[in-house]
């Protein structure tokens, strides 16, 4: 059977990607003969639709989900997968090489920086393929002199910063996170994906009592909540989540977390829960105008009236 | 003794980097009895690293030791927002663990 991407494969279209995807990625049965995947009638691709067609081809192989399955792509299509830096890593997992030459792909890649700038694939594994010191001198100082003479980047670094800690940390069973961004003068777009437990998962079993008899539309409610964490007595604060989306909320701003059949869209400030189609592990995308620098003193600006007095000796 | 974060790069969020900066922070204390710690070049940290860090210093040092001994210098709003945080979050932890 062929299924068809969409002419726009942006993150307005995540959310019915799973719901025609999904199923498939409930591993029920291997080797399911005849699937072929249509990307021919595309015409634009964003980050975070070349990612999610990354992580699907990836698990879908490395499980041996199809037998022989086809994808058709063709020269535009083939334009957004060298554009994001997917190219090796798309025929790497076609050719079925190991994970330690896929990783040799990895540690290649870079920002690319123009008009806009694209962060390649950056994966964050709990081998550390690159280390943290080089993702900073590819990445971070790129992106700082991209940004240079504006405060984008006191919005942007603080969300990267809880994607990187957060995400590689909470996303178990899967050593192959990857953070992807896209940015200009007016915006940015930050995604991530694995295919790992999950976030109804890791609260589940982090949090028994506090998740018993909830459904998974209100296990994620929880999860979204500043302050619970699935990690409890460790330096997890639970604010990940909660810092992203209040970026989100506050710059009228754009954010979606996707997990295990359950889904969370913030747009024009406000948040809303529903069931989506199956993705196991999670899906995190975060847009971002940047006409509306938010700091993270805004972000954390009623909290903070409500910490006791902590001094800190500043000069 | 003056600690230049600077050489850990711009984000302060990885829990390895965060357990060699605490590190190296007991360290000065242990020679030098006070520790300055220069966040020039650093532009945002991890709130898992605020409470890491300075939560268990603070813990560990009480809040008078804490003011004492730790001085924070080139920190902009946002970082030392963090970092109330993150001690915040670990005082309310341990009385947690003491009611339980």
């Amino acid at each position: 059977m062929i299924y068809s991407l969409p002419k726009h494969f942006n993150h307005n279209y995540i959310d019915k990607f799973l719901n025609q995807f999904g199923h498939f990625l409930k591993i029920k049965k291997a080797h399911e003969p005849g699937f072929t995947m249509d990307c021919t009638a595309i015409n634009n691709v964003s980050v975070v639709g070349m990612l999610l067609t990354y992580k699907f081809m990836e698990f879908t192989f490395s499980n041996s989900r199809f037998l022989s399955p086809t994808f058709q792509t063709d020269i535009y299509f083939e334009k957004f997968i060298t554009k994001y830096g997917f190219e090796d890593l798309l025929s790497s997992i076609v050719k079925g090489l190991s994970e330690n030459k896929r990783n040799k792909i990895f540690s290649s890649l870079d920002v690319k920086s123009g008009e806009n700038f694209i962060i390649a694939p950056y994966p964050m594994n709990r081998e550390k393929i690159m280390s943290y010191v080089d993702f900073q001198k590819r990445y971070i100082d790129k992106i700082t002199e991209y940004y240079k003479g504006s405060s984008a980047t006191e919005m942007i670094f603080p969300c990267i910063s809880e994607i990187l800690l957060n995400f590689w940390e909470h996303a178990t069973k899967d050593n192959q996170s990857i953070l992807v961004a896209e940015g200009n003068k007016n915006k940015i777009e930050i995604a991530c994906a694995d295919t790992g437990e999950g976030i109804l998962g890791t609260m589940i079993k982090g949090r028994p009592y506090l998740t018993k008899g909830k459904n998974d539309i209100e296990i994620l409610e929880l999860a979204m909540k500043k302050d619970i964490t699935s990690k409890i007595n460790t330096n997890h604060m639970g604010r990940g989540l909660w810092v992203l989306n209040e970026f989100a909320k506050k710059t009228n701003g754009t954010f979606y977390v996707f997990s295990q059949g359950v889904g969370l869209c913030t747009k024009f400030g406000r948040t809303t829960y529903f069931k989506s189609g199956f993705w196991p592990g999670s899906i995190i995308y975060i847009n971002l105008p940047l006409n509306n620098i938010v700091t993270m003193n805004d972000v954390l600006r009623e909290d903070l009236s409500l910490i006791p007095s902590i001094k800190l000796n500043l000069t | 003794m003056t600690i230049n974060l600077e050489k850990y790069g711009e984000l302060i969020s990885d829990k390895a980097l965060g357990e060699i900066i605490l590190t190296e922070i007991k360290k000065g204390l242990k020679s030098s009895g006070n520790v300055t710690l220069d966040f020039a070049e650093v532009k945002s940290m991890a709130t898992y690293n605020a409470k890491q860090i300075f939560g268990q210093l603070y813990l560990k040092l009480g809040p008078k030791d804490f003011f004492d001994k730790i001085i924070f210098t080139n920190t902009s709003s946002s970082i030392s927002s963090i970092i109330r945080l993150g001690i915040t979050d670990s005082i309310s932890n341990s009385a947690e663990l003491i009611d339980s």
